[in-house]
């Protein structure tokens, strides 16, 4: 299997890992290690002054794992610029997991400001991967501006739908020069395979492990789900037909 | 007494630390207020109304009367 560069770093394994949602930061840490995952999202929030609580960070290995900071709770592109900043400064990494979605609802990015804001970060020296809807045009657009790679979704974040913009994301993986990303919606590793079998270089997953009823085996068959679509991404997977076509051979032998 | 608490009075200012009022010393340092907040196993990331303060220069800002601080720090998230 071949490696994937983002930003000029080598990533050895195409499934990244979201922290979020795990039951303690004990399962996290188990769940971080059996995904072989190189890159895990982190967040940050205001300290409660009177409730001290466990350090998460403690139990990510900085060495051997990127940490990818996100701005979810940004509503606009100036709220993100300044989460960004923050986060630099927490988390003493440029890279960052850029994240404006304005309606809590379905938590759907804002490209207008997604776009804004990935210009500025990127004058500012931030390695930007840009969480959007599937939206080909805007990822070009964001190719143009600097992003280090796009993270289309495949379905609202949280949800476990799978790829619901599989034809979206397919144009988008064709044409797309940076990396291509699936983030969000990815509920099944059979969700995750398909989506590294129609080519796209990484997925990131977090509720799907985070709330399985065992998270440390459900990273475990994420990780080979990941793998196992990507081999044969680059095998070259065999093309559908609409009629049959024998796999052994029609001559006649009976008569 | 009174002119003991007046002094008193001089001496302190209220600053909004996170939406909560807080009494700190007049010519207080941000880097004296966080030594005060504790919790010295967490990375901090501190704004002071609005414009981020490299940790660099946690002493020698000095906060003032009504100034807003964010203090933020890791958690999980996706």
């Amino acid at each position: 299997m071949t490696s994937l560069v983002i930003a000029g770093k080598t990533f050895h394994s195409r499934l990244f890992l979201g922290t979020g949602k795990f039951s303690s930061n004990q399962l996290m840490q188990q769940a971080i290690e059996t995904s072989g995952t190189e890159m895990v999202t982190v967040a940050m929030k205001r300290v409660d002054l009177h409730t001290p609580e466990d350090n998460m960070l403690e139990y990510i290995n900085k060495e051997t794992i990127q940490l990818l900071p996100n701005t979810s709770g940004a509503r606009n592109a100036r709220e993100a610029v300044f989460a960004a900043q923050m986060m630099q400064e927490i988390f003493e990494t440029n890279w960052l997991k850029l994240e404006i979605h304005p309606d809590p609802r379905y938590l759907l990015p804002d490209p207008v400001e997604t776009l804004k804001a990935t210009e500025e970060l990127v004058k500012l020296g931030f390695v930007v991967l840009p969480y959007i809807s599937a939206d080909p045009v805007l990822c070009k657009l964001l190719e143009e501006v600097g992003a280090a790679t796009v993270m289309p979704l495949g379905a609202p974040i949280g949800s476990n739908k799978g790829l619901r913009t599989k034809d979206l994301l397919e144009i988008i993986i064709e044409q797309s020069n940076i990396p291509v990303v699936v983030d969000a919606g990815i509920g099944a590793p059979s969700h995750a395979a398909e989506a590294m079998e129609i080519g796209a270089d990484a997925v990131l997953i977090n509720t799907a492990i985070a709330v399985a009823g065992d998270p440390n085996v459900m990273a475990q068959a994420f990780k080979m789900a990941v793998e196992s679509g990507r081999m044969a991404y680059e095998a070259q997977l065999a093309t559908p037909h609409r009629e049959a076509d024998a796999s052994s051979p029609l001559t006649a032998f009976l008569d | 007494m009174n002119l003991k608490l007046e002094i008193l009075n001089h001496n302190n200012m209220n600053i909004i630390i996170n939406n909560n009022s807080r009494e700190v010393a007049e010519g207080c340092t941000l880097e004296r207020l966080i030594d005060e907040i504790g919790y010295k196993e967490f990375k901090f990331a501190v704004a002071v109304n609005n414009q981020v303060v490299k940790k660099t220069a946690w002493d020698e800002t000095i906060l003032y009367d009504g100034d807003k601080v964010i203090v933020i720090k890791a958690v999980s998230g996706g």
